[in-house]
């Protein structure tokens, strides 16, 4: 497993957490290529429909990151995403899906240090935890 | 304490029959849904009866399931009307139709609803077969199982969603019938809300205490039967602990989409999955399968079935109408009802329950679950 390298979707917020990104690649930041990012315009846009579909076309982890409590510029966006991935965390946890791959943070514009850290931490502790689905021809 | 009252037939369907004939004359009521057997064939459906002497012909206690209930009131009920409608439905269609009444697809305004202790059912399948053979036990089927006071040990036919039900006493129905424990053939009958009282009061039947052994006939009912649930959850829980065993567990779906069809709390009106999102181009599928080297087909089975959890899991009402509906025999009503359990404690919600408890993904707080975030 040693060189198992897991794929990671990202679905940022335009107004945060992309932003955050773009900071991090501009202030030469180094993270890991591991992760995909999909760039939305707020996390109370990601359908529940995307994280599973991002699971079940092969992603080892998905992390939805927006802006913080009361900074979301559609108001409550971020809230809504919150209960849906109590939802995921709940259904997808029975399957082998665990919380540890499907992560929601709330990571500001400026704060391009920290969403390198973030990715960072979740490589390496997907690294650990290995592929999400070992045979995906046996999920239909 | 909810003044209850009793109802004495010559059976039990002639006491339930006395009931909903007095509903009937007494409320108002210009048509009542309840299952009626078919004048010449063995078949019970739920009928909308405009005529009371059609009652005659009404039979709640069969052991026959064809459908969730719910959907038919949504269909009656959607648009407003002046006109006073009762529905005889069983508990499971009862929290089925709240679950539709929140998310505004059906309303209880000019609705009464009656509900009644349920013995369960058997598989539609099996109904069916019986029935044709002559076997059904329509009559006698819920005199047996009050006799042995719903131990499913005695009863071997009973669907697994209605084995493992742990909700099958009638709660919020506006009339409430209770059947464990009285004297054969006799009926209680009790108001589960204020508009219940108004009707009941008016009905001038014997006001009787409930026999006194029935909460604790209830509470063992239900413990067994959260035991059997128990059970069937650890092996499910064995079998499907992977994507790959959820895979496996669903292999012989065809999406038909049967499942979602019978289900009364699908409550999309147009499913993302009949839509052009879903309608592949032929090269899509040729690169799918290079991709992987074997393209199941057809494909999206998890997804589908992962989505339908998502968006329904929390209303799920356990009553097994996806399991009657699906071809290929899947067992999806253990299945659908752990995941619906398990999603509806994360929010401490349950479907069915009460209208006052909002649909956990129709609102949102600020100070809430601080512990989905963070990494
Ligand atoms: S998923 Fe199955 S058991 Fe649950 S409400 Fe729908 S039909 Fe009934
Ligand atoms: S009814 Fe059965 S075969 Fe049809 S979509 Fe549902 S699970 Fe699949
Ligand atoms: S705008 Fe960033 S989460 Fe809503």
């Amino acid at each position: 497993m040693d060189n198992f390298e897991p794929t990671i979707i990202a679905f940022v917020c335009n107004w945060c957490t992309y932003t955050a990104a773009d900071l991090a690649g501009t202030s030469r930041q180094k993270y890991p290529p591991n992760v995909r990012l999909i760039r939305v315009m707020c996390t109370g846009m990601v359908d529940p429909k995307y994280v599973v579909k991002a699971f079940l076309s092969g992603a080892d982890a998905v992390l939805v990151s927006g802006c913080h409590p009361g900074d979301c510029h559609y108001i409550n966006g971020n809230y809504k995403a919150r209960r849906r991935v109590r939802l995921l965390h709940g259904i997808l946890g029975r399957f082998g899906i665990d919380r540890e791959r499907l992560r929601l943070t709330w990571i500001g514009a400026s704060d391009g240090i920290e969403f390198a850290k973030v990715i960072h931490a979740m490589v390496a502790e997907i690294k650990a935890l290995g592929p999400a689905v070992s045979d995906m021809k046996l999920v239909i | 304490m909810e003044e209850t009252y009793e109802i004495r037939g010559t059976d039990l369907l002639d006491s339930v029959k006395k009931l909903l004939t007095s509903v009937f004359e007494t409320s108002s009521v210009s048509s009542m849904l309840v299952p009626v057997r078919h004048t010449t064939t063995h078949v019970l459906m739920p009928t909308l009866v405009s005529d009371p002497g059609e009652l005659q012909r009404a039979d709640p206690f069969a052991p026959c399931f064809p459908l969730n209930s719910a959907k038919l009131v949504s269909k009656l009920t959607k648009k407003h009307s002046n006109e006073t409608m009762a529905a005889v439905l069983r508990p499971c269609e009862l929290r089925a139709l709240v679950e539709l009444v929140k998310i505004k697809q059906a309303t209880m305004d000019n609705l009464i609803t009656i509900s009644f202790d349920c013995a369960g059912a058997w598989p539609n399948r099996e109904y069916n077969q019986a029935a044709t053979e002559g076997k059904a036990k329509n009559r006698g089927f819920m005199e047996q199982r009050l006799e042995s006071k719903f131990d499913d040990e005695t009863e071997d036919r009973l669907a697994t969603s209605c084995r493992i039900c742990a909700a099958p006493f009638p709660e919020n129905a506006d009339i409430c019938i209770t059947l464990l424990d009285h004297d054969p053939g006799s009926i209680g009958v009790f108001a589960g809300t204020d508009r219940g009282r108004e009707i009941i009061t008016g009905l001038a039947f014997e006001p009787k205490p409930l026999p006194g052994t029935r909460a604790d006939t209830v509470r063992a009912v239900i413990q067994r039967k959260k035991e059997a649930g128990k059970k069937v959850f650890e092996d499910l829980a064995r079998e499907t602990a992977t994507m790959e065993g959820l895979g496996n567990y669903l292999a012989s779906c065809v999406n038909c989409y049967n499942c979602r069809v019978a289900c009364p709390v699908c409550f999309c009106r147009e499913c993302v999955f009949n839509t052009d999102v879903f309608d592949y181009e032929p090269f899509q599928y040729a690169s799918w399968a290079k991709d992987k080297g074997t393209l199941r087909m057809p494909m999206d089975t998890v997804f589908f079935h992962l989505t339908r959890m998502i968006h329904m899991g929390l209303s799920c009402v356990g009553c097994g109408q996806c399991s009657n509906a699906c071809p290929n025999d899947i067992r999806l009503a253990e299945l659908f009802t752990a995941v619906g359990k398990g999603a509806q404690e994360g929010f401490g919600y349950v479907p069915g329950k009460s209208m006052d408890d909002p649909f956990p993904l129709s609102v949102f707080f600020e100070d809430e679950f601080q512990d989905v975030t963070g990494i």
